[in-house]
């Protein structure tokens, strides 16, 4: 025979146990995250010691028909005798690589500052609008049409779409894939390369309702109405 | 307007959460507010529609199914408030292992899990409070009826207070429809007890379980949603 209290008394006390495990776990988690993070932390300590042994930093440029972007490297003024500048930007465009090597004893975290012009992008997205050279991209398999004529690149994952089609559907996104954004962006396959923040899976869904009349609702059917 | 002519119904989670959060981000209303229409049956916010759904919480989605907690924070990072409640409970009847779940697109914010576990907690006292109200105290405990389990004939066996136990176990989480099945009383009762022990059941998931759903996340009630 079980009594009402005792019957809840067993439930109070499931609810406790649930509560202390699930506290638990959660102090293990943070525990975990906290050890990872030192461990991190030694990890850019031994970095930044290789570092200033001597500093060579990469920077890489890709030839473009838009004006020059410019390069700020804030050195102290007793080692910039070292540094052997280019005589004219061309030739840093010109190469793929430019290594500048810092003397260990001089170099006191010198910083590289490039401008872009991202902010100068006149677009209501331009925020999410990134510039995507050199990194490696794939090609989406239903929505990578030849005939298109904007990329749009998700992560990597870049779509070849028809600016067409997407303006009957008015929307934010119509915005992003008229001029003149499409103008200031990058073209490393010919076409203006348009980098948006959102998961690949996610614009595919978008992109698929918008060339598959009724699939979902005539609000995103392709007509002359629009 | 037919949607997703193709299947004629809500498709499977991934497609409808990538859909909304694309029509949301770029501003296709229509198509949102036609996503949001497809989840008012499922997610009820009115008793009389939850007794009358004929699919609810996330059976609506096509196959597969989602688990309750990815659905649930869809709606939170998506704001379809109205669904938030049936959503919580949901993924709360699922137990507290699953509510804890920490795979991949399954784990609740923090603040909302543990409203969630505390809004539980006091449904369930409540409703095991009204349970034992029906069973023990109220007209099932003494039956006339010499072949219904409740007689008190059978009382000196100790089966018609196991009986009670188990009538008081079940009640908590299962629907009225559900619950002389899973007690595998159905031919122990006599019809007047059967009666009044889901009407009984009934009117404690309306007033204590579903009057009490949005406190599962922090809301006093449903006009508070």
């Amino acid at each position: 025979m079980l009594h009402t209290g005792t019957y809840l008394l067993i439930c109070d006390q499931e609810l406790r146990e649930f509560h202390a495990t699930w506290l638990k776990r959660e102090k293990e988690q943070r525990d975990a995250a906290g050890i990872q993070e030192s461990k991190e932390g030694e990890e850019k300590c031994t970095m930044a010691a290789e570092v200033s042994a001597e500093v060579e930093t990469p920077v890489t440029f890709f030839f473009q028909n838009i004006p020059a972007p410019t390069i700020d490297i804030n050195l102290p003024s007793s080692i910039t005798r070292s540094i052997e500048p280019p005589s004219t930007f061309q030739d840093v465009e010109s190469s793929s690589k430019t290594r500048v090597s810092i003397p260990a004893a001089a170099a006191f975290s010198p910083t590289l500052c490039i401008s872009t012009l991202s902010g100068s992008t006149p677009t209501e997205f331009g925020e999410e609008i990134e510039q995507s050279e050199g990194q490696a991209t794939v090609h989406h398999d239903t929505f990578y049409f030849e005939d298109g004529n904007v990329e749009i690149v998700c992560g990597d994952t870049v779509f070849r779409v028809h600016s067409t089609i997407i303006s009957f559907t008015p929307s934010k996104l119509q915005d992003i894939l008229s001029p003149p954004t499409p103008l200031h962006a990058p073209m490393p396959e010919g076409l203006p390369r348009i980098a948006v923040s959102d998961i690949a899976e996610d614009f595919a869904v978008l992109l698929k309702a918008i060339y598959t009349p009724g699939w979902v609702s005539p609000s995103l059917e392709v007509s002359s109405a629009g | 307007m037919t949607r997703f002519p193709a299947r004629n119904k809500v498709p499977e989670f991934t497609v409808f959460a990538s859909l909304l959060r694309m029509a949301t981000k770029y501003g296709y209303s229509d198509v949102r507010e036609g996503l949001v229409e497809d989840l008012k049956r499922a997610y009820p916010t009115e008793w009389e529609d939850f007794e009358t759904a004929k699919v609810l919480g996330e059976d609506v989605f096509g196959s597969p199914k989602p688990h309750p907690n990815a659905v649930l924070n869809l709606f939170l990072e998506q704001r379809i408030k109205f669904a938030l409640p049936f959503a919580a409970y949901r993924a709360a009847l699922c137990g507290p292992s699953s509510l804890a779940n920490d795979k991949r697109g399954t784990v609740l914010p923090r603040l909302t899990l543990a409203s969630i576990i505390d809004g539980m907690g006091e449904i369930r006292r409540f409703m095991t409070h009204a349970a034992h109200g029906i069973a023990y105290v109220g007209n099932l405990s003494v039956c006339p009826e010499r072949a219904c389990v409740l007689n008190v004939g059978i009382n000196r066996a100790g089966r018609r207070m196991e009986a009670l136990r188990r009538v008081s176990d079940v009640m908590v989480n299962k629907s009225e429809g559900d619950v002389l099945s899973s007690l595998s009383l159905g031919n122990l009762l006599c019809a007047d007890c059967a009666k009044l022990l889901k009407t009984g059941h009934r009117d404690c998931r309306k007033r204590l379980v579903w009057a009490r759903l949005p406190s599962l996340l922090g809301w006093e009630s449903w006009e508070g949603v």
